[in-house]
């Protein structure tokens, strides 16, 4: 597999497939960014295309010795954060606008849409920072130092915003966690 | 929590319509890069034609302007009146002296 580097260089010099590999290989990581700020679908891929027609723009300012995953998080972070403040009528959307997980049971099936509903609108009601801190850390595994690159803030700020962000949506799940229910029984 | 949140923000389809939207909407940006190194070397010849051609183009015009104003300035003045039958006096002397000249060399 081409490094990220080398697919960067080839999309400078105008590159077709290496600027689509490289959208291909980040895509999902921008896009679930995207919806965490957006809280919603349709704006979320909207920010997302907009932070890789950004982040071509501006592919000289990428220093290759550096990962290209933070400089690009970076450009989706503020791609979002710009379309949240122009399309503030359309966050009133549900987080969670799929179709129904399928489950073992119409049961099961109820109580993840439930768990899925729940832990949107928590993510939903964080600060725009905190949904991008918790989001790079718990879900594309990015590190306190990384996220403080990204966010461009101390890495102490970062820790806060990922506490802070961990234990909101964990009261919002708390009905849902099989330790506790494993302790009321 | 982790798997949650990953399993909420992941997007459902595989990204192939994604992707292909992106290269759509950057066709023009791609097409500026890959024109864009063609775009400055033709500049750069141009700079450089510009700058080797830009005193032979002045010299010209200056010659052109003076051409074109010399004789007419020659007949607005007084003196400069005269000068025609003098000028054609003296070609026509130094015509006739020619002749003579080659005469006598030719004898």
């Amino acid at each position: 597999m081409e490094p990220d580097a080398a697919l960067a260089a080839q999309a400078a010099a105008g590159d077709r497939e290496a600027f689509g590999a490289l959208v291909r290989r980040h895509q999902a990581a921008v896009r679930r960014l995207t919806r965490a700020v957006t809280g919603n679908v349709h704006d979320a891929d909207d920010a997302a295309q907009d932070a890789f027609l950004s982040a071509l723009d501006r592919l000289e300012t990428y220093d290759p010795s550096r990962p290209f995953g933070p400089w690009l998080m970076r450009i989706a972070t503020n791609a979002s954060i710009d379309l949240v403040r122009r399309r503030t009528v359309r966050r009133a959307d549900a987080l969670d606008e799929r179709s129904p997980a399928r489950g073992p049971s119409p049961a099961s099936d109820a109580e993840a849409s439930e768990i899925r509903q729940r832990l949107g609108t928590a993510l939903t009601a964080l600060p725009e920072r905190q949904r991008v801190a918790v989001t790079l850390f718990d879900v594309e595994g990015y590190s306190h130092a990384e996220i403080a690159a990204v966010l461009a803030i101390p890495e102490g700020t970062v820790r806060s915003d990922v506490f802070h962000a961990r234990r909101a949506l964990r009261v919002a799940l708390e009905p849902y966690d099989p330790g506790r229910r494993m302790e009321e029984r | 929590m982790s798997d949650l949140l990953r399993q909420l923000l992941t997007p459902d389809d595989d990204g192939t319509a994604f992707t292909a939207a992106v290269l759509l909407r950057s066709a023009g940006a791609l097409h500026r890069r890959r024109t864009a190194p063609q775009a400055v070397a033709a500049g750069l010849a141009w700079t450089w034609l510009e700058a080797w051609a830009r005193p032979w183009l002045i010299a010209a015009i200056v010659g052109l302007a003076l051409a074109i104003a010399l004789p007419q300035l020659r007949q607005g003045s007084p003196a400069g009146a005269a000068e025609p039958s003098l000028t054609a006096d003296l070609m026509g002397a130094s015509t006739g002296t020619a002749f003579v000249l080659a005469e006598t060399v030719g004898n």
